[in-house]
């Protein structure tokens, strides 16, 4: 196939007299937009392999007899082509008879009137038709609750099934019938098995595949377009919110913009009804006696601030704590951090990055002065090997995971996958390592066992080499294989096609940062990626994959104890000057207290006061972290939050938070791009900004932090960071400067925590026989998935999914309830059946509650970051008599 | 007839589709010269001199078809067979299938041989199981005397043969939209360039060969290209295999030297028409040839004669149409066929097949009118030429080709609103859009 890489050379050819230049390769149709011209089109669209199918895009091209698609053409030396000249439009006035003859004419009745590519060019080409025969006529069909298909209504340009095919590998949709009778449909005919990325809604050009969720609700051009990022993960995908009055009616992407380039996945496409959510906190509560009672917002802030003061004065600043979620802005985090060292006076602060992501980036800062993403996703998509471990990627990172699609399907990547389930990325793998849940540490110690072995490397006998080989040396294979479940054939033959292939990435999720150990894991995978030579030469490299979309941002803002905004290390004496005088004050920064050591000190009666903005941790912690205690034991809870979250309930005051389609921030991707979300919406109720509500507090509290806006925080952080705003993806100067970091970490720094590192720990630990997995599924977020009917429709599953035959030979049928038991205690769940999913490992979907059986995990701190981990676990299971 | 190449097996009594028959005839003796004695590029040359055209309908010169495939032994290449004889009126390729399948198994790997490749799929159109069990027992014979396998003729050359049964859509003996459906695809057309020859079957340099034509090597390859080149009138030698239908009175394939006249064919071979009744028109080449009629009986069967006069020799099948069948009916029975096979990859040809069936439909019931003819003509003319494969312009043949000689039948069904010929049978509307 002709392709329109870059590199090539360049081609002279005339279009509508007009002289061009073009790379060699470059289709007609992309050749003429260089020049201006829009030539008209169905089927082709820069995201797919060209087809040809629709013929809009003919053009006359000098000596050849025939028209040709420009869509399909490449450009050639000394080409003259001709996009509108009458031989061209009397084709293009035919096939738009063509269509019209059986097109139904439906547009006053077709989401699509308005911006419908077939509408637009028949007002362009069309004359009056002269089709009086019967039209033919197809019923309309669901594809599932969410797409309606209108085949009449379609001009077959495939683009739905191309794109289901070529760029999500769903395969979900295929044409079937030859002819005029060609008709798209599932697979099979059967119910429409996919993940509902909303791709091919997006792509068909016309009204033949449509979104149920706003059906009938709105016409194109009535909505309020905002260009906005979408806030489900962190790959950082641009959406246009697209609104009604106070409504979001859907969700669009445009194509090509972006760093999703306008793909989406089912969050992003479907998930956006928690903005409209009907259940919204819209006032201020305040506990009086034991009930929350709505107050106003004054009521509120005095009694708020009141309370912090008192606390202060009665038992000292380091009394109140601070926790903020990772879906915060940027510069709410920052605004927190400010006020809870500088204004209260107190260094204890955490973020949701310390369910696991923290770890990633703390290793990675120590070894790369960097903790973001080496590679872009440009250079992922280029990577001719990719390793995934722990993580299923394209569940928790849909889009970013597309990048591992394409490097596999355009450029023939080998991919090889570390994970206990069969995922949709271990289908298109080379070799699928079916680890034991949790053992994910034992078998990147096999392929560095499996990389000594490769004759050659001179990194084999550096110094850091030889005292590796030394530790891992010490592991056998034989107890690799019992902790891993992998033999030591899979792993050489893996570990030999890593290090063979270049450039190559390292990709890795929540399965290593928030399991136990999981720092050390993630150093272990850099001895890895070092070892296999994928630290050095473009395109390689490593990256953390991030879960919450903002976990980078609460990092680069210092939300922990460990960390100050840029991020350093808050024991860094220059960043702590830096600081203090921008802030013109005396922050503190000692001694403060991370997620779980805040919870140790409510129960020590250290802290006496909380201020939560935004998180549930009463939900995301198991119940040995004892949260509800703390949170009962506190003298004074105050919440920032959408809705009331079972941990809102405790508050003695509720702030309403505005969602973040109704103020303005920015998110940085895990990727590294800080970009902007824009305002949509005005806030429901009497809700407001987080960062409006945490300056009134200080504000009322003796301490005026006023922002006239958004940007006038902006500002003072560039008056700290002076870079941050930059859009800068890894640049050489910043290549050159990591790696002068990891080679001194490895001449230095790597060996001093080397036994203790690969001082691996047993992961059958725990009594039982089974292994319990709790991970994220793609249609589920947490609370804001949980509160759009969309994603709830998609992902209704209350159950524990198990493997079938595990289930034959527990004697349980799927809906049917078992007993899950731990030394924590029992619960009781309904069981679905996947094969997907190994024997004896069932999985439990993050995002429910109900039962929690977090629970039944007992937690493991890590040793150096403190990231919890409750993830997997060993439990027993029969079923329920 | 006394020249015959590519029947010249089967007509000798006792010849049987056994390879031990065919070995007596000296069979398979070329392929071993081939293989030990010339280059592929002496294989090329020679078929080139043989001036040898395609046999499947569109008649590109085999030699220089094989010349484009890249020379690059480190790529993998394969050769096609087009065993998918689904051109209505044409059933040439079953009968070398079925009677001389060891002829055609040769002609495969000195191909092979020649462009490189070590994979070879026949391509065998679906209902033909008959010819495909043959071939499957050819190969097998083959193989046993390692003419087919590894190191043929112990020359160092490996090469495989598979049969693939086709899944029932004509559009599959259009070369790309086979190369689809051999991959497990739709079978519908892709678009050139890229040609087979630089990205076909799994995207590699292929080579898509029609029975006949592939039957046609041992023969050249004996004899020499000049041998070949000698029978014949100009760009067009050798013999032809004609698959005489309809009206006539002996049917069958008959093997003629190019450059004799259709009244040869009909008159001589086929013994004139049924009951002795005047011809009407001739389908001189597949469904996809405008008509001819009585005027043409002594236009020369050439490739460059018949498209001189119009039309194109294309696959070979002749169908005779005697004075008593109605045109209209005729071609809405093409119609018909166009419209039910139309692939449904472009949009002239998805929607104007129906359409163009439904209007010829109309004036053969009687419910006609005048405006219709020339919106069949224009309609024509916005789908020729417009689609990705030849298709577009098939379908339009009968309509253009009856409107040009037979326009007055059209004129009278409008006029009289009804068919003269009492006794056309119906064409129902049933699976048609």
């Amino acid at each position: 196939m002709p392709d329109n890489g870059q590199n090539k050379k360049m081609v002279s050819l005339t279009i509508n007299g007009q002289a061009i230049q073009v790379p060699e390769g470059t289709y007609l149709i992309e050749a003429a937009k260089k020049i201006g011209v829009e030539v008209p089109h169905f089927c082709y669209h820069a995201q797919l392999d060209p087809d040809a199918n629709c013929r809009m895009c003919l053009v006359e091209i000098e000596k050849n007899p025939k028209l040709q698609t420009s869509c399909s053409m490449p450009a050639a030396q000394g080409m003259v082509v001709q996009t509108h000249s009458p031989n061209v439009l009397t084709a293009r006035n035919g096939v738009i008879e063509f269509i019209l003859s059986n097109h139904p004419l439906d547009c006053p009745i077709c989401d699509k009137g308005g911006e419908c590519n077939l509408q637009d060019l028949s007002h362009e080409y069309s004359k009056r038709g002269r089709f009086e025969e019967e039209k033919r006529v197809f019923k309309k069909e669901y594809f599932g609750a969410f797409i309606e298909k209108e085949m009449n209504r379609c001009v077959a340009c495939l683009r739905c099934v191309r794109y289901c095919d070529e760029v999500m590998e769903v395969r979900a949709l295929g044409a079937v019938n030859r002819g005029g009778q060609t008709e798209i449909t599932t697979f099979g005919r059967k119910e429409l098995d996919c993940i509902f990325c909303g791709g091919c809604v997006q792509i068909c050009p016309v009204g033949a595949l449509t979104s149920r969720l706003p059906m009938y609700q709105y016409r194109p051009w009535e909505l309020k377009k905002t260009d906005t990022v979408c806030q489900h993960c962190a790959d950082g995908c641009q959406i246009t919110l697209e609104t009604f009055e106070r409504t979001v009616m859907r969700v669009t992407s445009e194509w090509g913009m972006g760093r999703n380039e306008g793909n989406l996945c089912a969050k992003g496409f479907y998930g956006y009804q928690y903005l409209n959510d009907k259940e919204r906190l819209l006032q201020p509560h305040i506990r009086t006696e034991k009930k929350l009672v709505p107050a106003l917002w004054d009521e509120a802030l005095d009694v708020a601030a009141s309370r912090i003061n008192e606390v202060r004065s009665r038992y000292g600043n380091q009394a109140i704590a601070g926790i903020i979620s990772a879906r915060c802005s940027n510069e709410e985090i920052y605004l927190f951090q400010k006020w809870l060292r500088l204004a209260v006076g107190t260094p204890n602060i955490d973020s949701t990055a310390r369910y696991g992501y923290i770890s990633a980036a703390r290793a990675f800062q120590e070894t790369f002065g960097y903790h973001r993403m080496l590679n872009s996703y440009e250079e992922i998509a280029a990577a001719k090997t990719i390793l995934l471990i722990g993580s299923d990627m394209s569940e928790t990172n849909p889009v970013a995971a597309l990048s591992v699609k394409k490097a596999v399907r355009k450029g023939g990547a080998k991919l090889l996958v570390i994970e206990p389930a069969r995922t949709h990325l271990a289908d298109l793998a080379v070799q699928h390592l079916q680890n034991r849940a949790g053992s994910e540490g034992w078998v990147v110690a096999g392929l560095l066992k499996a990389l000594f072995k490769v004759e050659g490397n001179p990194k084999n006998n550096s110094a850091y080499g030889k005292k590796l080989k030394g530790e891992i040396e010490n592991i056998s294979w034989q107890k690799i294989e019992e902790e891993s479940g992998l033999d030591e054939a899979a792993l050489k033959k893996a570990a030999g096609l890593f290090h063979q292939i270049n450039p190559g990435v390292i990709l890795f999720g929540a399965g290593v940062t928030g399991g136990p150990n999981g720092y050390f894991q993630v150093k272990n995978l850099i001895d890895l990626a070092w070892l296999s030579g994928k630290l050095e030469g473009a395109g390689s490299g490593i990256n953390a994959l991030c879960y919450e979309n903002n976990e980078m941002g609460t990092v680069d803002f210092g939300a922990a104890p460990e960390f100050l905004p840029g991020p350093l290390p808050s024991s860094d004496s220059g960043a702590r000057k830096l600081l203090s005088d921008h802030w013109k004050g005396t922050p503190v920064f000692d001694g403060g207290s991370d997620l779980p050591g805040i919870i140790e000190k409510i129960h020590a009666g250290q802290i006496k006061l909380l201020y939560i903005v935004g998180e549930n941790p009463l939900e995301s912690l198991p119940a040995s972290m004892k949260v509800r205690e703390a949170l009962e034991k506190l003298d004074f809870l105050i919440c920032q939050e959408m809705a009331m979250t079972p941990t809102a309930t405790m508050a003695d005051v509720i702030f309403p938070a505005a969602s973040y389609a109704e103020k303005e921030g920015t998110y940085t991707s895990m990727e590294g791009r800080v970009q902007k979300f824009r305002k949509a919406l005005e806030p429901q109720g009497e809700a407001r900004a987080d960062w409006e509500i945490i300056s009134e507090v200080s504000t009322r509290s003796g301490f005026p932090l006023e922002y006239e806006n958004i940007a006038a925080i902006r500002r003072e952080i560039r008056k700290i960071l002076p870079d941050y705003y930059k859009d800068l993806p890894i640049d050489a100067e910043r290549k050159e400067k990591i790696e002068a970091s990891w080679k001194k970490y490895f001449e230095e720094k790597a060996q001093e925590s080397l036994t203790e590192r690969y001082h691996l720990k047993s992961a059958s630990g725990g009594d039982g026989a089974w292994t319990l997995l709790i991970r994220p599924v793609l249609y589920h977020s947490g609370k804001m998935s949980r509160r759009s009917e969309g994603l709830e429709k998609l992902y209704p599953g209350r159950e524990m999914i198990m493997n079938p035959e595990d289930g034959r030979k527990l004697g349980v049928k799927e809906g049917e309830r078992v007993s899950v038991k731990s030394s924590l205690g029992q619960k009781e769940v309904r069981v679905r059946f996947d094969g997907r999913y190994p024997s004896k490992t069932v999985f439990y979907p993050q995002h429910l509650s109900e039962p929690n059986l977090r629970d039944l995990i007992s937690v493991e701190l890590d040793p150096v970051t403190r990231v919890p981990a409750f993830k997997v676990g060993k439990v027993e299971i029969e079923k329920k008599i | 007839m006394s020249e015959l190449i590519l029947f010249k097996n089967m007509s000798t009594p006792g010849f049987t589709p056994e390879i031990s028959s065919y070995l007596k005839t000296g069979g398979y003796k070329t392929l071993e010269k081939a293989l030990k004695e010339m280059t592929p590029d002496q294989i090329i040359d020679t078929v080139k001199k043989s001036g040898l055209r395609g046999r499947g309908g569109a008649g590109f010169p085999a030699g220089t078809k094989w010349s484009f495939i890249p020379k690059d032994p480190s790529l993998i290449k394969y050769l096609c067979i087009n065993a998918d004889e689904g051109e209505p009126g044409t059933f040439k390729d079953r009968q070398l299938m079925e009677k001389d399948p060891h002829q055609l198994l040769e002609g495969i790997a000195i191909a092979s041989y020649a462009i490189g490749a070590h994979t070879a799929y026949i391509y065998v159109r679906g209902e033909l199981a008959y010819s495909m069990k043959v071939l499957e027992k050819a190969i097998e014979e083959a193989k046993e005397k390692g003419y087919i396998g590894k190191n043929i003729c112990k020359s160092g050359f490996d090469l495989e043969v598979y049969v693939h049964p086709g899944a029932g859509a004509y559009i599959c003996g259009e070369e790309t939209a086979l190369i689809e459906s051999l991959e497990g695809k739709r079978g519908k057309p892709r678009f050139k360039p890229p040609f087979p020859a630089n990205y076909g079957l799994y995207g590699k340099p292929t080579v898509v060969n029609n029975v006949e034509t592939l039957s046609n090597i041992p023969q050249i390859i004996k004899n020499g290209g000049e041998w070949f080149a000698g029978f014949g009138v100009g760009k067009s030698t050798g013999t032809r295999l004609f698959s005489l239908s309809g009206h006539v009175k002996k049917p069958g394939n008959y093997e003629v030297v190019l450059g004799e006249t259709f009244r040869h064919l009909i008159y001589d071979l086929g013994g004139g028409i049924l009951n002795d009744k005047k011809l009407k028109a001739i389908v001189p080449g597949g469904a996809s040839a405008p008509y001819f009629t009585e005027e043409h009986l002594d236009v020369k069967l050439d490739f460059e004669a018949v498209a001189a006069a119009g039309s194109m020799l294309g696959s070979g099948a002749v169908t005779v149409i005697d004075e008593e069948t109605c045109m209209v009916w005729t071609t809405l029975n093409f119609m018909h066929f166009y419209a039910h096979e139309s692939c449904g990859k472009c949009t002239p040809c998805r929607e104007g097949a129906p359409w163009l069936y439904k209007i010829v439909h109309r004036i053969e019931h009687g419910e006609g009118k005048m405006e219709d003819l020339d919106l069949l003509t224009q309609l024509c003319g916005n789908i020729a030429g417009k689609t990705v494969c030849a298709f577009g312009e098939a379908e339009v043949a009968p309509i253009l080709g009856g409107l040009k000689y037979f326009r007055h039948e059209f004129e009278y069904h409008i006029r009289e609103k009804k068919c003269p010929v009492k006794h056309s049978p119906r064409l129902e509307t049933i699976g048609i859009p």
